[in-house]
């Protein structure tokens, strides 16, 4: 593999052998995986291998390596030449993905007396860990049918939030497309009790406040300023999502000889988009996307329960974004518009000022871009710009350089804890091992990842949030 | 190596995945479930045991904490020995799927 250092920021994977496109990696120097190492620069070699594959296989500053595609890969199909759909390259979690609460009436020093209450109220109100059952459970098929074509927008309507949630959410709160057909009996049954939970792993809710501001001018547009209290929940489809994957990636499987198409990976098993395939992929995982955001709102609504009871005040949704997806956009490919199949696998979308799928209130600023840190460490609010040159993404978090054994292995849960509280950081968490992996040096170095996406120009940096107290399964 | 056989392995393997994420040493099986699973390969068939693990976790919320296995024609014959995941104390990350990665079952030189 050769590669190629054309900026500071941006590595080129020279194209070669059965890659149809270069690879193309937005890191500086010190995020750039080891070659040797870390698998994720062959993955995405691989992935440049892609019937139908357009520009680039994007890497983002925070890739590492995943399931077929690399966790923070970008890579767009042209639909109408051959271009397909790969599951891999939405990931097992489809759309797990971030949104981030704003508090309009709290700052830190507002909320001090009462975060510990609100801390000790949050871990008996956010379901997660194992057995887990969420706080919407739905009896029957036909009801969890409503949220796989309704998502978030179908929780509203029955009492589960406001409207103006909705518009702060990517797609106003649904993806359409759905069709439970292609969602099996074993994805609904495992979605069935699972609404309104937190998962485990890297999935967390946080109280945060804002740190620093880097625009003052686009923070205030969004409600922020230093202090502003905020809550960011990241979670995804849970078991249904994952169900959907493995299913949907079985049946890609078996049909791709039928397409003559031949992957480097069996993990990168794909069908043309305009396939029964390809179509009842996006159809199911338009129907686990629905589920994901739904996921959220219930979380929202619990959130601002206990909010509600200890502060009296409210909480705001800034806004909701995917960073585990596939979307047919029209983007320019050699000066005409062409229809692509966007995979972002732990990448978020980051649209630019006057998009047309941009809230009426948020235009002139730009997409929240919704950045998740490590725990105890710091998250961030970013705007999308107008030349990103990865179809409008960017990265979605820190990503890992320890595995979860690694870390678990030489980590003293209780130390860790206790070290994140003496910085003022509560922790709320369900499992010791649980809490070790996800130890902050098992993470890159979200505070650059952040510093590359910005100066790569895939979005510029609004505001930094730290943790006050994290919920974590 | 695991075990000296096919069936032995996967077993292995179905302990070793609970074990990743609750904790088993005081725990006593509650009731019996069993399935007939089926996989054109050694790998398939770890792969669907595995996934069906997962898949009772999520629906049941039990785990195994013992396992027999019995091959079959094109597959096995599964006999998992069930707790109440949540009597148990969690040590680690649930899992909540199953990927190829570095996944696979067969003979090593001595079985």
């Amino acid at each position: 593999m050769q590669i190629i250092q054309e900026t500071p920021y941006r590595f080129r994977i020279e194209q070669e052998g059965a890659m149809r496109v270069p690879g193309i990696v937005f890191a500086s120097r010190s995020l750039l995986p080891d070659e040797q190492g870390d698998m994720a620069l062959m993955q995405v070699a691989n992935v440049a291998t892609l019937p139908g594959i357009v520009h680039a296989s994007y890497a983002m500053p925070d890739v590492h390596w995943g399931y077929g595609f690399p966790i923070g890969g970008v890579a767009a199909t042209d639909v109408d030449n051959n271009g397909v759909v790969s599951p891999g390259g939405v990931g097992f979690d489809i759309s797990c993905g971030v949104r981030l609460l704003v508090s309009p009436d709290l700052d830190r020093e507002q909320l001090q007396p009462h975060i510990r209450a609100v801390m000790d109220h949050l871990d008996q109100a956010i379901p997660r860990g194992v057995g887990t059952k969420g706080v919407w459970r739905l009896p029957t098929r036909a009801a969890l049918e409503r949220v796989l074509t309704g998502g978030a927008e179908y929780a509203v309507e029955v009492g589960h939030g406001v409207t103006e949630d909705l518009q702060r959410c990517e797609d106003g709160g649904v993806l359409p497309g759905a069709d439970t057909a292609t969602v099996s009996e074993r994805a609904v049954e495992r979605g069935l009790g699972q609404i309104g939970s937190l998962g485990s792993g890297n999935h967390f809710l946080e109280v945060q406040t804002v740190d620093s501001v880097y625009d003052a001018t686009v923070a205030t547009h969004m409600g922020l300023a230093e202090g502003t209290v905020c809550v960011m929940i990241h979670t995804g489809s849970r078991g249904l999502g994952h169900q959907i994957c493995t299913d949907h990636v079985r049946q890609m499987e078996a049909a791709m000889t039928r397409y003559d198409i031949h992957v480097p990976d069996r993990q990168l098993a794909c069908a043309p988009v305009h396939s029964p395939e390809g179509q009842a992929y996006l159809a199911a995982m338009a129907a686990a996307a629905n589920y994901g955001r739904a996921n959220r709102q219930l979380l929202t609504e619990a959130t601002r329960r206990v909010f509600e009871a200890h502060t009296m005040t409210t909480l705001e949704v800034l806004y909701d974004v995917s960073h585990n997806l596939a979307k047919i956009e029209t983007h320019p490919i050699d000066a005409n518009p062409r229809t692509l199949c966007v995979h972002r696998k732990g990448a978020t979308r980051s649209l630019p000022p006057h998009h047309p799928d941009l809230p009426a209130d948020l235009t002139e600023v730009g997409q929240p871009v919704l950045i998740p840190g490590t725990m105890g460490t710091a998250s961030y609010v970013l705007a999308g710009v107008p030349d990103n040159p990865a179809f409008f993404s960017t990265a979605h978090g820190a990503g890992r350089v320890q595995s979860r054994h690694q870390a678990a292995r030489h980590t003293n849960a209780d130390v860790l804890r206790r070290g994140l509280e003496e910085h003022g950081i509560l922790v709320r968490g369900t499992s010791r091992r649980g809490l070790a992996e996800e130890k902050p040096e098992a993470y890159k170095d979200i505070d650059a990842v952040i510093e590359t996406s910005h100066q790569a120009g895939l979005a510029r940096k609004i505001a930094r949030l730290v943790p006050l107290g994290v919920v974590k399964g | 190596m695991w075990s000296p056989s096919r069936e032995g392995c996967i077993g292995e393997a179905v302990l070793g995945t609970v074990e990743s994420f609750l904790d088993t040493s005081l725990a006593r099986a509650q009731r019996i479930r069993q399935c007939r699973l089926t996989g054109d390969r050694d790998d398939d068939l770890l792969l669907a045991v595995l996934e069906e693990v997962i898949y009772l976790l999520d629906t049941a919320g039990e785990a195994p904490v013992d396992v027999e296995l019995e091959a079959i024609p094109g597959g096995v014959d599964v006999k998992f020995a069930m707790v109440d995941a949540s009597t148990l104390p969690q040590v680690g990350a649930v899992p909540k799927a199953v990927s190829f990665n570095e996944l696979h079952l067969s003979h090593g030189p001595r079985g």
